[in-house]
């Protein structure tokens, strides 16, 4: 009878229920984190609406050069909206694709969409305590046009921090 | 006289209550343990949030015209009563907001960015069928 009514064993029982309650409790109170698939999705699709086959869009030269008209118009064009479930006070999306030629030197063109103010995330977030900034993703590929090569390169950001991280 | 084989018999009538009682104790204190961390892995707001999130992923990577099959199964387990009647209703679609609700005070909301329109048909074993449109 002395086991059962140990004042250590009642410790003992109640020091590993509270550490399970707790764990338990922040583990399953940890939103999942699903923004750098988004982000990469979110940049495949901006690339797959510039380029198909290596092929740069047609509707991105103007007399033989970059259309920059093509800007005014390109969420709408290639399908995209930065709607989103909260009220947030600015937009969770943003992304910036930039033309270079084969040189690497700047055509000087570039597309770019949504919230400037979450570039500064990129910078910083490598960093662990810095995960409830954005997520940020560059990609890079080459592409052709009237037998020109180009390097594209598209940075793209997703905040919605509120929804996948604590 | 004391016989040898009344004392192991009265060891025996002492020790063994008292030891049982100790191991059903623990046994039951584990056993509430497990039920508590699998009733916690199993709460709606859980499972509400992975659906709604991987279906807006799945609109967001699919092309349009694609159909995609979902088993469901363990939503339709959350609240059986609340589902027989609203499963039709358990994964909908506002603008690009997708909300998944699989019980009376639940629903979880994701956004996703592709300009589509998902049509969902969800049958009461909880297999949803999916169909992206183009918006």
């Amino acid at each position: 009878m002395d086991k059962l009514i140990s004042i250590y064993w009642f410790a003992i029982l109640t020091i590993v229920a509270v550490a399970v309650v707790y764990m338990v409790a922040v583990f399953y109170s940890q939103p999942y984190d699903v923004r750098e698939v988004e982000v990469n999705l979110l940049v495949n699709k901006v690339a797959d609406c510039l380029s198909r086959g290596g092929e740069l869009s047609s509707d991105l030269f103007y007399e033989g050069n970059f259309n920059v008209g093509y800007k005014d118009n390109f969420l709408e064009t290639c399908g995209i909206t930065f709607n989103t479930e909260r009220d947030w006070i600015e937009l969770q999306y943003y992304f910036l694709v930039e033309f270079f030629n084969i040189d690497l030197s700047d055509t000087g063109f570039f597309l770019e969409e949504g919230s400037l103010n979450l570039i500064s995330s990129c910078d910083i977030q490598d960093e662990g305590k810095y995960e409830r900034l954005a997520e940020c993703v560059e990609k890079r590929f080459y592409a052709v046009s009237d037998g020109k090569q180009y390097l594209i390169k598209i940075l793209g950001i997703v905040r919605k921090t509120e929804k996948n991280v604590n | 006289m004391i016989r040898r084989g009344d004392l192991i018999r009265k060891k025996r009538g002492e020790i063994l209550p008292e030891t049982i009682l100790f191991i059903i104790l623990n046994l039951a204190f584990i056993t509430i343990l497990i039920l508590f961390v699998a009733k916690q892995s199993g709460e709606g707001i859980l499972i509400e949030q992975s659906y709604a999130k991987q279906i807006s992923l799945l609109i967001d990577a699919v092309e349009p015209n694609t159909e995609v099959f979902i088993d469901m199964t363990d939503a339709s387990e959350i609240d059986s009563v609340w589902w027989e009647d609203n499963y039709d209703s358990s994964i909908t679609v506002d603008g690009n907001i997708i909300t998944a609700k699989f019980r009376e005070k639940g629903g979880y909301s994701y956004s996703f960015f592709n300009k589509v329109v998902p049509v969902f048909d969800i049958t009461s074993e909880g297999e949803l069928r999916m169909v992206v449109r183009n918006g």
